[in-house]
């Protein structure tokens, strides 16, 4: 009877606990479920710093809860560029935090132009997501940029 | 080689039925008048027509060689059909209207019944009584495309006191016309076959550019049933195969042969079919009409007209129509009120496969290198590994039309007033089917090729309500002279531009490739959409006063005229890096002028004077670019004139004919700016016969100095191009009554 009581407990602490993790990771997912944003970009060129206005960013959350991907549409890295290109950064890596979530990567390849880009290799990203607003910098190669954004649509 | 075949099989057919039927002891004549008196719809004879008309009669029409619709370019006054491109170009430019593409200015009636298709006009003549032309706006009783005026041919007809005829001519080029027509019964008959091994080589491919083989048929039978009631069937076929397109490149101010690597030509199977009923009632004389039309045409182009594999372009048609118009109008033709009251309809469905293949040359210089130029080096470039990328292009085309009119004239002593109205209702529908797939890859970053497909379809309309009001008044000065003045208004339909959706493809494969590799150019590739390839009808009032005479061997006549164009449709070239053509209603023009014809035939001699001058200029048009408002209006010649003289001398019981004309047109504007001109020029034509009894030899020649000149002038992808005026031709032919 002792032993069948225990095994009880431990089967009730087993779900209990399962349950205490998937609520953890819904608690994730929600907080960096896919969502675009729309902010500036700045990029710190060799000719000087320059914005890329209304830049549009799709934050896409992986199946694995912590990491994702980022997709910036449409950017410059020279004002004398005469394209913009969507440029992903994938393999970001997500924590959560009180505010939301803390992004941060390894050196990475982004895709770009229908494949890996290593001439714009990524390295230093850090970033958060904090209610609506995203916030990241990184190197793209050797050039320092950043974006702060905010939901669109919320 | 099967053409040939077929209609070395018909002459022989035609000609043993005629050996069959006998003589009837007629000569060939020389003296039929050179007017004709009847007209197709008009509820007054030709003689009281407040408008300028041409007629030539079916014996000038032989004896100047005048069997297809170009041939009468300055015969008629102010008429220019150049001749260039294939069978079906067609271009047809009258007091200052016309344009290079699209809907004709100028109606085509067959013993009255309308020829719908632009691309059926140009066909042989064989067996034709008489050639009408009406000159300037007919919209009220023909409608749509009547607007610089009507050309009405009249066929052989049973009724005619005619003998069957024979005509086998053979001369420059290797070109043989073997024509022959006949009544059997309650039946005229007529056939013509023609071949030319061509007048143009084509240096690139050490070959005839354009050669031709080309059979038409004609059955009309009539029957009359007593007094009241006649019924006619005109039945007519043209099936041809030809080469084509012989336009030279005009570089460092020197006109190069005409040279291009891809196939080029055009084969065309037409069949008409109009019936016609006639009841002459005590009060009311009713005429129906109907028809039915087919076309089956097939065109090969070589768009670049280079030797370099760029593009071509292929034009496959299948079209069907039917016409039908009820016309009543007044029996009693000495009554002063001539009321004339109608009913038209038609309906067409036109299916077109249009495919444009861009060739390995054009891929790199109209796709990959207008890419790459906005590509940074550094970053990459862009390939495409197809040899070939066909853009894929289909089209349902419906046209249907409903007209009501009426036109009455007022016989008032020695005035005649004529008041009309015409409301035309017309809508088209066009369903387009496109698209187009490539492999791509972007060096270095893409490891492999891709594929990418660009569908594009869907569908655009219109419909539209046009008034067409004519107001004349007519004086009779007296027996010879009568003066009239006219105010009218036509209108030239709307339609669809199917030419451009190959560049609007070109263009949305460029923007989707790039597209799909995330890469946005700042200055996109432009293109017009497919709701921009709608174009409106064009309409014109036309001013016009004339005199006309005819006393004893005299007639001539004097027409001057104003037109205002407004929604004026131009052939223009889209922005960006465009391959094709595209009409749009690009603005407004006015063109003012005179004609005159002058017609002497005493006794053996004749002679003949056509003369036109039109000031034809935009009033407004500005293509984003240029402002041309001023500018003359390119293609439309200042002046057009033909002189002829002839004489038949008689000795014994032979004739002698000899006959010298002259002919020519300009100065032309070839362009919009006006940077490129063609001057005035003028070319010489003979003939001499010899008429025995039944039977006529004859040789003719046609630009006897062999004087060069420009026919056509375009631009492609920058380059420029004209057609040459085809050399001198030497014809010499025999003429048979049977």
């Amino acid at each position: 009877m002792k032993k069948t009581f225990f095994l009880m407990l431990a089967l009730a602490a087993i779900i209990v606990g399962c349950d205490k993790n998937e609520k953890e990771d819904d608690d994730v997912k929600t907080i960096i479920a896919s969502t675009d944003y729309s902010g500036t970009l700045t990029v710190d060129a060799s000719s000087g710093k320059f914005d890329n206005e209304n830049i549009k960013v799709s934050y896409s959350s992986t199946e694995k809860a912590d990491s994702a991907s980022i997709t910036l549409y449409q950017v410059k890295f020279s004002p004398r560029m005469p394209l913009t290109i969507d440029v992903t950064v994938p393999g970001i890596i997500v924590k959560k935090t009180e505010k939301g979530a803390a992004l941060s990567c390894p050196r990475v390849v982004p895709l770009a132009m229908g494949g890996e880009y290593p001439n714009y290799t990524v390295t230093g990203f850090v970033g958060e997501i904090a209610g609506d607003e995203l916030t990241f910098s990184l190197n793209f190669g050797s050039t320092p940029t950043s974006y702060h954004g905010k939901a669109i649509g919320q | 080689m099967f053409l040939q075949t077929f209609a070395s099989a018909m002459t022989t057919f035609l000609l043993s039925l005629l050996t069959f039927v006998s003589p009837s002891g007629d000569t060939l004549t020389h003296h039929i008048p050179d007017i004709i008196i009847t007209a197709a719809k008009e509820p007054v004879s030709v003689g009281h027509l407040p408008s300028a008309v041409s007629s030539i009669s079916q014996v000038s029409l032989q004896r100047e060689g005048k069997y297809r619709p170009n041939t009468l370019s300055q015969i008629i006054p102010g008429l220019h059909i150049p001749d260039y491109g294939a069978s079906l170009t067609s271009t047809i430019y009258m007091r200052g209207l016309g344009s290079r593409m699209e809907n004709p200015v100028m109606g085509l009636y067959i013993d009255g019944i309308p020829v719908l298709d632009k691309n059926a006009y140009d066909s042989d003549w064989e067996g034709i009584n008489s050639v009408k032309v009406l000159r300037g706006p007919q919209g009220t009783l023909y409608g749509r495309n009547a607007m610089g005026g009507v050309l009405s041919l009249s066929t052989l007809s049973p009724t005619d006191d005619s003998d069957p005829v024979i005509n086998v001519e053979y001369g420059t080029a290797g070109t043989v016309r073997a024509g022959a027509s006949m009544i059997l019964g309650n039946n005229a008959l007529s056939a013509t076959y023609r071949h030319t091994d061509g007048y143009f080589r084509n240096t690139f491919k050490n070959s005839s550019c354009d050669p031709y083989d080309g059979l038409s048929l004609r059955w009309r039978w009539e029957r009359h049933y007593g007094e009241r009631i006649m019924m006619s069937n005109l039945l007519m076929s043209c099936i041809s195969r030809e080469g084509g397109f012989a336009y030279g490149q005009w570089k460092n101010d020197t006109l190069r042969p005409v040279s291009y690597n891809d196939e080029a030509g055009y084969s065309r199977l037409s069949v008409i079919d109009g019936y016609r009923f006639r009841y002459h009632g005590y009060a009311v004389i009713t005429d129906a009409t109907a028809s039915v039309q087919l076309l089956a045409d097939d065109m090969l182009m070589d768009q670049d007209y280079t030797e370099h594999s760029i593009f071509t372009l292929q034009q496959r048609q299948l079209s069907g129509a039917g016409t039908m118009e009820l016309s009543l109008r007044r029996a009693d033709t000495d009554a002063a009120w001539q009321p004339m009251t109608g009913i038209f309809s038609f309906y067409k469905r036109n299916s077109m496969h249009a495919p444009v293949v861009f060739k390995r040359e054009g891929i790199e210089s109209l796709m990959l290198n207008n890419a790459n130029s906005h590509i940074p080096t550094d970053i990459g470039y862009l390939t495409i590994s197809d040899n070939e990328i066909p853009v894929y292009s289909d089209f349902m085309i419906d046209t249907w039309n409903a007209a009501l009119f009426h036109e009455s004239v007022f016989d008032m002593e020695r005035w005649l007033f004529t008041a009309g109205l015409r409301m035309d209702f017309e809508g088209g529908n066009m369903d387009y089917d496109c698209m187009t797939r490539l492999l791509y890859r972007f060096v270095p970053i893409m490891a492999a090729d891709r594929e990418l497909s660009v569908p594009y379809n869907g569908s655009v309309g219109h419909k539209r309500i046009e008034v067409i009001p004519k107001l004349s008044a007519l004086f009779r000065a007296s027996d010879a002279v009568i003066i009239y003045s006219t105010l009218s208004k036509g209108y030239r339909a709307g339609g669809f531009n199917t030419q451009i959706f190959s560049d609007i493809l070109q263009n949305m494969t460029m923007n989707a490739l790039m597209e799909d590799l995330g890469v946005h150019l700042d200055r996109q590739f432009v293109s017009v959409s497919a709701g921009n390839t709608e174009y409106d009808p064009e309409t014109a009032w036309n001013m016009e006063a004339g005199t006309r005479l005819h006393k004893g061997s005299v007639r001539a006549s004097l027409a001057t005229y104003c037109i205002n164009v407004h929604n004026q449709q131009l052939t223009v070239f889209p922005p960006g890096m465009s391959t094709g053509r595209m009409m749009t209603n690009a603005g407004r023009s006015r063109s003012y002028g005179v004609e005159a014809e002058l017609g002497w035939n005493p006794g053996r001699f004749r002679s003949q004077l056509s003369w036109s001058w039109c000031d034809a200029r935009f009033t407004r048009f500005n293509d984003g670019n240029s402002d041309y408002s001023g500018n003359r209006i390119p293609y439309v010649p200042e002046h057009t004139l033909y002189m002829s003289m002839g004489y038949s001398l008689a000795i014994n019981d032979k004739t002698i004919d000899i006959d010298a004309s002259l002919n020519g047109a300009g100065p032309f504007n070839w362009d919009e700016s006006g940077t490129r001109r063609e001057p005035f020029s003028i070319r010489a034509n003979g003939r001499m016969a010899l008429v025995s009894g039944r039977w006529e030899f004859y040789v003719r020649g046609e630009n006897l100095t062999d004087k060069s000149g420009r026919s056509f002038y375009f631009k492609s992808m920058g380059n420029e191009f004209f057609a040459s005026v085809k050399p001198r031709i030497i014809m010499t032919g025999i003429t048979i009554k049977l």
